[in-house]
């Protein structure tokens, strides 16, 4: 189980990571990894799911009071909130018992990946689309999403494997 | 009423999704026109501090290379005043006026300098940050340049920030000028490289070519006349046909920029309200 503190303590250090570390990585031009997505893909099963929410909007709007884009990635993470509960229960076995957080030991590392997979495509896909808004340069857009969504995932698998060692 | 508050406590989320959601779109939607936003960007203390702090290890980090581009930098300056001192002194008659106008020309103008502690060039509206705000005498519409030429317009302040909107932002519109001929147009930028920005309404009359330089115009109270701007890198038409439409590789690096200084111009509240007397007259005389 998670505690209150535990997922502060969380999305503090994924805030500094993004900020301090990953968003000057701006690899050949187009990819950045977006990794506060991470904070979202831990909720446990049966979480309620307003808080899921809530959780989401916060941490995007941190990210957005250190990136002078407001309302982007609150926007992208509340959205994403409402998205982890259903996506997850689409990964675990309908027998699952409740309060599973995902990992890779409880869910087996290729239905993490997956799911880490499609959740944070889900997520990329509103976050450049919010990003973008009113002017569209559809390659740039799609050649952005592309690489940033492999890098974010990549990174949050590394992340990953880092808490299931400890 | 028991299936009421059974259905309340099911599907509240959705009333909590939905607000949240409406105030990220309020935010991104308003974020230009709302004044109080400042404190939701880079510019407010939390933020600023912990950026400040970061620029601060990322540029003793790149020292040598810095140092490196000062030297350079340092020396064609150099080669150039001994060029110009020899012009100069060709020219020397008849240039003790034109001395003294230039002199007093640049004494009107106070220079701050600041770093810039926070900044993007990815984005279709980027902004930066610097360290210094309305408590070092900068306030919003002052001009801001450094070493290599024109860098953008202050934004929003607050005590000890600054928001500034780069040239590499699409709302930003500059004044600016062909050098030689003295044509102008206005700089804007569409998104995509941040090294190459466009200059529209140049007339069809006009005669340059690719390289000629492009200066500020001087049109404004933000920025003196003459500040470097970039060279024309490709000429198009533009949509209507009615005017070319120049492609301008900035000289600007804006993707390293560090050390920039804000044109804090005395007059500035004098020219302001002079101009606000002509609109004034312009609506009343309708």
């Amino acid at each position: 189980m998670q505690t209150f503190l535990s997922r502060c303590m969380w999305a503090l250090s994924l805030l500094a990571l993004q900020v301090l570390v990953f968003s000057h990585l701006h690899l050949w031009g187009v990819a950045v990894p977006l990794v506060f997505v991470y904070l979202l893909l831990m909720f446990p099963k049966d979480t309620a799911r307003w808080q899921v929410i809530a959780w989401g909007f916060v941490m995007g709007l941190a990210v957005d009071v250190f990136s002078n884009t407001p309302g982007v990635a609150a926007g992208a993470m509340t959205l994403t909130g409402l998205m982890q509960p259903v996506l997850l229960g689409l990964m675990l076995p309908k027998d699952t018992v409740e309060a599973v957080t995902p990992s890779f030991r409880l869910m087996g590392t290729w239905t993490y990946i997956r799911y880490a997979l499609l959740l944070v495509l889900f997520h990329h896909i509103a976050f450049f689309s919010l990003e973008f808004f009113s002017f569209f340069h559809w390659e740039y857009w799609l050649t952005e999403l592309w690489g940033s969504w492999l890098l974010s995932v990549l990174v949050i698998v590394v992340l990953e494997c880092l808490r299931g060692s400890k | 009423m028991f299936t009421f508050f059974e259905n309340l406590s099911k599907y509240g989320y959705w009333f909590v999704f939905i607000c949240l959601e409406a105030i990220s779109l309020w935010l991104l939607v308003r974020f230009n026109d709302y004044q109080g936003s400042v404190y939701l960007t880079s510019a407010n203390v939390v933020a600023g501090r912990v950026m400040e702090w970061e620029t601060g290890v990322i540029s003793y980090l790149t020292l040598g290379d810095r140092n490196r581009e000062l030297t350079r930098r340092n020396a064609m300056l150099e080669q150039r005043v001994s060029m110009l001192q020899r012009l100069l002194e060709e020219a020397r008659h008849d240039s003790t006026y034109a001395e003294r106008r230039q002199a007093g020309l640049l004494e009107e103008y106070e220079l701050i300098d600041a770093r810039v502690v926070s900044n993007s060039v990815r984005l279709k509206d980027n902004y930066l940050t610097i360290n210094k705000g309305e408590a070092d005498g900068v306030r919003p519409e002052m001009g801001v340049v450094c070493g290599t030429g024109l860098v953008g317009i202050v934004y929003q302040t607050s005590a000890h920030y600054a928001l500034v909107m780069p040239v590499l932002n699409a709302k930003s519109s500059i004044s600016c000028r062909l050098r030689k001929s003295g044509y102008f147009g206005y700089l804007s930028w569409d998104g995509g490289s941040p090294l190459y920005a466009y200059l529209d309404d140049i007339p069809r009359h006009a005669r340059f070519k690719v390289g000629d330089a492009v200066e500020t115009s001087g049109h404004s109270a933000v920025f003196p006349a003459g500040i470097f701007v970039g060279v024309v890198d490709h000429i198009y038409n533009s949509d209507d046909g009615m005017a070319y439409r120049l492609k301008i590789h900035l000289g600007t690096d804006f993707s390293r920029l560090d050390n920039v200084c804000v044109i804090a111009t005395p007059n500035y509240e004098e020219i302001r309200k002079l101009e606000e007397r002509i609109e004034n007259n312009k609506i009343s005389g309708r």
